[in-house]
């Protein structure tokens, strides 16, 4: 057992030594999460749902877990399906159009802080990093709607990419609300500013309602939901899409929901930490020394806390996810000039008030304990493009 | 007299006129249905669209006909029953009515007091359930999937009473000429009563998530407007009437069973749109439960259901036409008798027919998702439309 | 308008006029069909239902119109012959009708002249014959019931015309 033990912590320091290999541990950490909490999204969907309705929901697959179970067997009968392409079809944008989709949503994940020291990576321009990758769906989605060769997936795919493009910037400025704030792009430093100063909640509550409005149309829920309104054009641009590459799409929306729901919770609801309460129950109940605890240093916090974070980032998702579910399933669908003239003429003047608002109170806040933002020029060019905007 | 001189002013339909602007517009031409979740059964339409905005729409129809009336004249009168039942099969029991209330005046009987108020209690229950499904279909349309449930889960209940009436849910083949194939079961008028209490509540809850949704709003108001003329000019019947203004319902313009006898409202609403057309159709509902509870109390009165006919039924020579208020509006037919077993022509005046072909009209300039959105508020049934 | 009102007016072009409960019977030939609706059009705003017998002799087409302000309903018979059946088209009137001249064309082989889109309504593009006469033959030995390759000409065109 010991050998064992040994083995295991002689090959996490190896890991943990090489960059790629540690990346590669964390990406594929998260990937597996991502999959697990889809399975579970899917479920609880449903669930949800047939609670809404006045209606039971999936009980026979996998009794008490059935939570899992549902919706693996559902993808795994999805795997079994055939996978057909349109004839006139244009072959390969329709073959890798899923793809395109899936990518992006599970590299957003990458950035998430699940628990105080579990960032998997925790890039100093975490929120522009999401930025950047939020926009390549639109792509996937367009290249779906008009390799399928089908008027219904065209219209579908144009929609997706007037609407996704239209709502990324009141997302955006949402998002700069929080960055404002709290002083700086990196995801897990805006939580821990947060758990040091829970009263900021105040201040960034409406950009919550900002970004959860606008992050429904980013991930296409109802009222948002027109890219694959059923009523109206089938199935939008995956009405051609069949088998794995249909469960593609399917897992990739549902990751996105779960993300944006986290990402919501990460910037505005105080992501792992408790608002303090955590730490006063750790140093008065438990009696640990919270002192010695060092966020830079992993290794001063008791894995138990960092476990305890991790659930309750977890929670604090679904949470979010759940009143996203919520409203999903009592709203009906608007249509799409009224999606884009909401997002343009109500909700980006919204934002932009609202950013103005939180610049003003950010000037009176003060900010202790947060370290600067510095950036290097080794890193990353968008990360010049930052610098420049800061001495403006 | 000169031809063509007497034409009603602006009735083309408004032609859509696109902005001036550099940028090219392309039409496109899209096929919707009869494959396609919101055309209500097996309607096509051809959309011209200019990005999603309609230019005109041609429906197609008659995916479903099954040649009703050819197959009447082969068929004596009581076998035809049946064959109504098919036609709006969300509201067989109008079906059904108008039909034997056609042959009825061809053989000039009357029915029993009982069987009259039996028979209006049923239309208006079957009302009640085809408006349901109606809201239902019409929220899905819109995107709301809840209400769908929420009014299948009442809707259950009015089938199961007319389960316990003719044992058929959905075709029900219950009405016979003068008065009704069966008496309703013992009990059964008290568990009317405790559905209307029931429907009465439930129909505060879809209002409390459609009504005053501010989503539903702006999906219906200023939707597919049709003017009261336009509308009367179209042929158009029912709510989708009503909900122009015009105050035209077969119960009071040619009372037939016991609505002479009966206090109720013709509902209306000026607007035209498709909140007008829901307002109605909401208000309606209520008006029937009314209709429903007044005619209670006359079923505890025991008594005939039926009048005594032959078996063999051969109404003299002659023609009737009887209409009925059917939930989609004004259902006529037309008898033709030789005075043989089986009619010489039976025609069907189906209200979806003329209501749809008004759809051009209304959708002319609208959006693609409006499409559905008037489509779900004209509330077509394409059994009764393709006969 | 009572029906002597509407006899002595329109004298010259009906052959017939009766009221039986309320309801008015006229009958008129096929070629003062057109004026009579015309000046009828003003009172019967509500095309209720327009179909037609087979008489065997001749096809009788049926207007049924309804005044909304007094509730007064109209029955127009016209008697049109099987083999040269053409009546003009009142869609212009009553909008309501375009469809139900288009049924009866289908379905008898009525043609409405002057009608702005006569094509077949509920049978298909293609179909042989007009079934609710009472001469057609569905099980004749050399009928073709195969549904033709659907190629849309004809709305086609009707979509074009428009643009």
């Amino acid at each position: 057992m010991d050998r064992l033990m040994q083995y295991i912590e002689l090959g996490w320091n190896f890991i943990a030594a090489h960059e790629v290999l540690r990346s590669l541990f964390a990406a594929v950490c998260v990937l597996v999460f991502m999959l697990g909490v889809v399975l579970v999204v899917i479920w609880m969907e449903r669930k949800v749902s047939a609670d809404i309705q006045s209606r039971i929901g999936p009980i026979r697959t996998g009794g008490p877990l059935g939570f899992v179970l549902q919706s693996l067997a559902d993808a795994l009968k999805l795997l079994l399906k055939e996978d057909l392409k349109p004839r006139g079809a244009d072959c390969w944008p329709f073959y890798v159009a899923p793809y395109l989709v899936f990518l992006p949503a599970f590299m957003a994940y990458l950035i998430l802080p699940f628990s105080a020291t579990w960032i998997p990576q925790d890039i100093k321009v975490g929120i522009l990093y999401y930025s950047a990758v939020s926009s390549v769906p639109v792509l996937g989605l367009a290249m779906a709607g008009w390799a399928s060769n089908n008027k219904w997936s065209l219209l579908g795919g144009l929609r997706s990419a007037a609407q996704l493009v239209s709502y990324e910037i009141p997302l955006a400025l949402a998002m700069l609300a929080a960055v404002i704030l709290h002083g700086t792009l990196q995801t897990g430093a805006i939580v821990a500013n947060q758990w040091q100063h829970w009263w900021l909640i105040i201040f960034t509550l409406p950009s919550l309602a900002i970004f959860l409005t606008a992050g429904m149309a980013e991930v296409s829920r109802t009222p948002f939901d027109l890219p694959e309104a059923e009523s109206e054009l089938v199935a939008g641009f995956n009405t051609e899409y069949s088998g794995m590459r249909f469960a593609t799409f399917f897992l990739s929306e549902f990751s996105a929901s779960f993300f944006i729901s986290a990402l919501a919770v990460t910037l505005f609801l105080g992501g792992w930490s408790l608002w303090g309460i955590d730490l006063w129950f750790a140093q008065h109940v438990l009696g640990w020394n919270t002192t010695a605890w060092d966020l830079a240093n992993p290794a001063t916090i008791p894995l138990l806390m960092k476990v305890f974070w991790f659930g309750v980032f977890v929670v604090k998702s679904f949470i979010v996810l759940w009143v996203l579910m919520w409203v999903k399933w009592t709203m009906p669908r608007l249509r799409i000039d009224q999606v884009l003239n909401f997002g343009w003429k109500v909700l980006l003047p919204i934002a932009l008030l609202n950013l103005l608002f939180v610049s003003l109170v950010g000037l009176y806040v003060k900010r202790t304990n947060v370290e600067p933002i510095r950036l290097s020029l080794q890193q990353v060019a968008p990360v010049v493009v930052m610098q420049e905007a800061q001495r403006e | 007299m000169p031809l063509r001189d007497f034409r009603l002013p602006e009735f083309d339909a408004p032609e859509v006129i696109l902005p001036p602007g550099e940028l090219e517009h392309e039409t496109t031409i899209v096929n919707m249905g009869p494959q396609h979740p919101s055309t209500h059964g097996v309607l096509r339409l051809v959309l011209k669209l200019d990005g999603e905005t309609v230019l005109r729409l041609v429906p197609v129809i008659g995916y479903l006909h099954r040649g009703k009336e050819k197959l009447a004249e082969q068929r004596t009168y009581t076998m035809i029953i049946p064959y109504t039942d098919r036609l709006d099969y969300l509201a067989s029991m109008y079906m059904n009515l108008g039909y034997v209330r056609a042959v009825e005046q061809l053989l000039g009987i009357e029915t029993p007091e009982r069987g009259k108020y039996l028979r209006t209690a049923v239309a208006e229950l079957q009302r009640l359930a085809s408006h349901l499904l109606w809201l239902g279909s019409f929220a899905l349309d819109l995107g709301a999937t809840t209400v769908f449930l929420y009014t299948f889960r009442e809707r259950e209940i009015v089938v199961d009473l007319f389960e316990k009436l003719c044992g058929a849910r959905l075709t029900y083949n219950y009405m016979r000429f003068g008065g009704v194939a069966a008496d309703c079961p013992p009990g059964w008028v008290d568990e009317v009563r405790d559905y209307l209490d029931l429907q009465q509540a439930r129909l505060a809850e879809y209002e409390a998530i459609l009504t005053d949704n501010p989503v539903f709003r702006v999906r219906t108001e200023g939707i597919g407007i049709i003017s009261a003329q336009e509308a009367l000019n179209y042929g158009l019947s029912g709510p989708t009437l009503r909900g122009s203004g015009v105050a035209f319902d077969v119960r009071k313009a040619d009372p037939y069973d016991a609505y002479g006898e009966l206090d109720f409202n013709v509902i209306t609403a000026q607007e035209g749109d498709c909140f007008a057309r829901y307002r109605v159709r909401m208000d309606e509902m209520r008006e029937s439960l009314n209709i429903v509870r007044q005619c209670l109390p006359r079923l505890q009165v025991p008594g005939e259901v039926s009048a005594k006919l032959p078996r063999v039924i051969k109404p003299p020579a002659g023609e009737a036409y009887a209409r009925v208020e059917a939930p989609r509006g004004d259902f006529g037919v037309f008898v033709v008798s030789d005075g043989s077993a089986s009619p010489v022509r039976l025609r069907f005046r189906s209200p979806s027919f003329a209501n749809l072909s008004a759809l051009d009209h209304m959708c002319r300039g609208m959006k693609l998702a409006d499409v559905v959105a008037i489509l779900g508020s004209i509330d077509i049934v394409l059994g009764e439309v393709d006969r | 308008m009572t029906v002597e009102q509407l006899r002595t007016q329109y004298a010259a072009l009906l052959k017939h006029a009766d009221e039986r409960d309320g309801l008015w019977t006229v009958d008129v030939e096929a070629a003062h069909l057109r004026a009579l609706l015309t000046a009828l059009a003003a009172h019967f705003d509500y095309p209720e239902d327009l179909t037609c017998v087979d008489e065997g002799d001749a096809l009788r087409v049926l207007y049924r119109l309804y005044a909304t302000a007094s509730g007064q309903v109209l029955h127009v018979n016209v008697r049109v012959p099987r083999d040269d059946a053409q009546l003009p088209t009142v869609s212009d009137l009553w909008r309501g009708y375009e469809w139900h001249e288009r049924e009866v064309f289908d379905l008898f082989g009525v043609v409405f002249t002057e009608h702005p889109d006569l094509r077949r309504i509920l049978t298909w593009e293609g179909f042989q014959g007009h079934p609710l006469r009472k001469d057609f033959q569905p099980d004749a030995d050399d009928a073709d019931w195969r549904i033709p390759e659907q190629t849309d000409q004809d709305i086609m065109d009707l979509l074009q015309r428009d643009a």
